[in-house]
């Protein structure tokens, strides 16, 4: 599949600006000691990264579920593993 | 001192799906002393460790005042000291760095000790259980980023869960005369002895960044590699001021591709990504990946193009990429339970 130019400009705008929108929920609804602008696309969200836990996880997921609509559960273990995947999950279950 | 290597691609199954067995020849170790050395280490470093315990390990970044980059320093705290350990390739730099900062420097002492000890690492999904009969408590008690003091052949052995393969990860900090004897009692216990090209692929797959290797031809900084939240914003460390007022300037952002099964070789770090017929970006390092069949990368791209699920072609070759979510793939780790 070939992307004009124009078409990879327009999706990166639309996927910087969720990405943004998910980095501003989880240093709120976390209380994380962290500008969301200095957190990476591909930044790790648990053991290296931003060092989440089990317990952030389940506020983590309802705080996905209240804002986006979106379901997190057990069985989307891969989806945490960056904010990226994350945003790949919330976009998916979107379209 | 290794002796059983095999192939890349055996050495790689052993980490993905077995126990891989790594020396780490040429780590830089260094101790660090003294009553100011939390304190030094929360300058040179980018994140501080005042809030480590004892048994507690972290990352940081050491810089140069330009902000660029020198090393990544793992760092565990033993109580009464902490010990740096750094990746091979960066060890030396970093050694010199270190003890520069530290020079004339009252409160502190930093001591290269590199050449008494040897870093032994076992990563993989089964390297739990061999990690497992150096201990006398449960290994899922040891958590990721920590350490403790086992005693080994009459031989105090620093134990650490770390790793940068994404799956279990294990090492070994023995003294340099012994480590011979436990290189061979870990291939014995069924431990596959691995080169570094193995563990690079696992590295990239898991997008452990390569501070090495992740260039387009000269230092980086941690936002040119996407390691700006390795930068504790409470801390007024080297290289600090320069990186702010880098940020305010547009700058290319690092991101993840997976070549189209029609890419053959790999391609040179420089190689531009364009889109249509518009350069939007560099490769900036690539493997090969033995379980997902492809070439897979990074490249710094114009930030007006920057995300995940893009389709670029290289120049040259005009051959597929697609820019990916990290990490590439899913550890095998993620789903076998420490016990």
């Amino acid at each position: 599949m070939v992307m004009t130019l124009h078409e990879a400009t327009r999706r990166a705008a639309a996927r910087q600006e969720l990405c943004t929108r998910v980095k501003a929920l989880l240093v709120e609804r976390l209380a994380l000691n962290v500008d969301p602008n200095s957190i990476g696309d591909d930044q790790p969200l648990f053991g290296r990264g931003l060092e989440l836990d089990s317990i952030d996880t389940l506020e983590l997921a309802m705080a996905v579920e209240d804002t986006f609509g979106v379901t997190v559960t057990d069985d989307d273990t891969h989806s945490l593993l960056s904010l990226n995947r994350l945003v790949d999950h919330i976009e998916g279950a979107r379209a | 001192m290794t002796t059983h290597r095999t192939t890349t691609d055996k050495e790689y199954a052993a980490l993905r799906q077995g126990a891989g067995l790594v020396d780490y020849d040429g780590a830089g170790l260094l101790t660090v002393t003294g009553p100011e050395a939390t304190a030094f280490l929360g300058r040179v470093g980018t994140r501080g460790v005042d809030f480590l315990l004892e048994g507690q390990s972290t990352s940081s970044l050491l810089l140069r005042e330009d902000g660029t980059i020198v090393a990544e320093a793992l760092i565990h705290c033993r109580g009464t000291d902490y010990l740096l350990e750094i990746w091979p390739d960066q060890a030396p730099a970093a050694t010199a760095h270190l003890l520069a900062a530290a020079d004339g420097r009252t409160g502190v002492t930093v001591e290269d000790i590199g050449t008494r000890f040897t870093v032994l690492g076992i990563e993989g999904p089964t390297s739990f259980k061999i990690a497992q009969q150096y201990l006398d408590f449960p290994i899922a008690s040891l958590s990721y980023r920590s350490c403790t003091a086992v005693t080994w052949a009459q031989t105090p052995v620093m134990l650490s869960r770390t790793g940068v393969t994404g799956e279990y990860g294990y090492k070994f900090l023995v003294p340099a005369d012994q480590a011979a004897s436990l290189r061979a009692e870990l291939i014995a216990r069924g431990a596959v002895e691995c080169g570094r090209e193995a563990l690079d692929i696992c590295r990239m797959e898991v997008r452990f960044a390569n501070h090495e290797s992740e260039h387009t031809g000269g230092p980086v900084t941690p936002y040119d590699i996407g390691l700006q939240w390795m930068l504790d914003p409470d801390l007024d460390h080297t290289g600090r001021k320069a990186l702010d007022g880098r940020r305010r300037h547009a700058h290319r952002s690092p991101v993840c591709w997976i070549a189209g099964p029609g890419l053959e070789a790999a391609p040179a770090r420089g190689t531009a990504v364009a889109v249509e017929d518009a350069a939007v970006g560099t490769v900036t390092h690539c493997v090969w990946s033995p379980r997902l069949g492809r070439f897979i990368g990074t490249a710094a791209v114009d930030q007006g193009v920057a995300a995940s699920g893009q389709d670029f072609h290289l120049e040259g070759s005009g051959a597929a990429v697609r820019t990916v979510s990290a990490p590439f793939l899913t550890a095998t780790s993620l789903g076998v339970p420490l016990d």
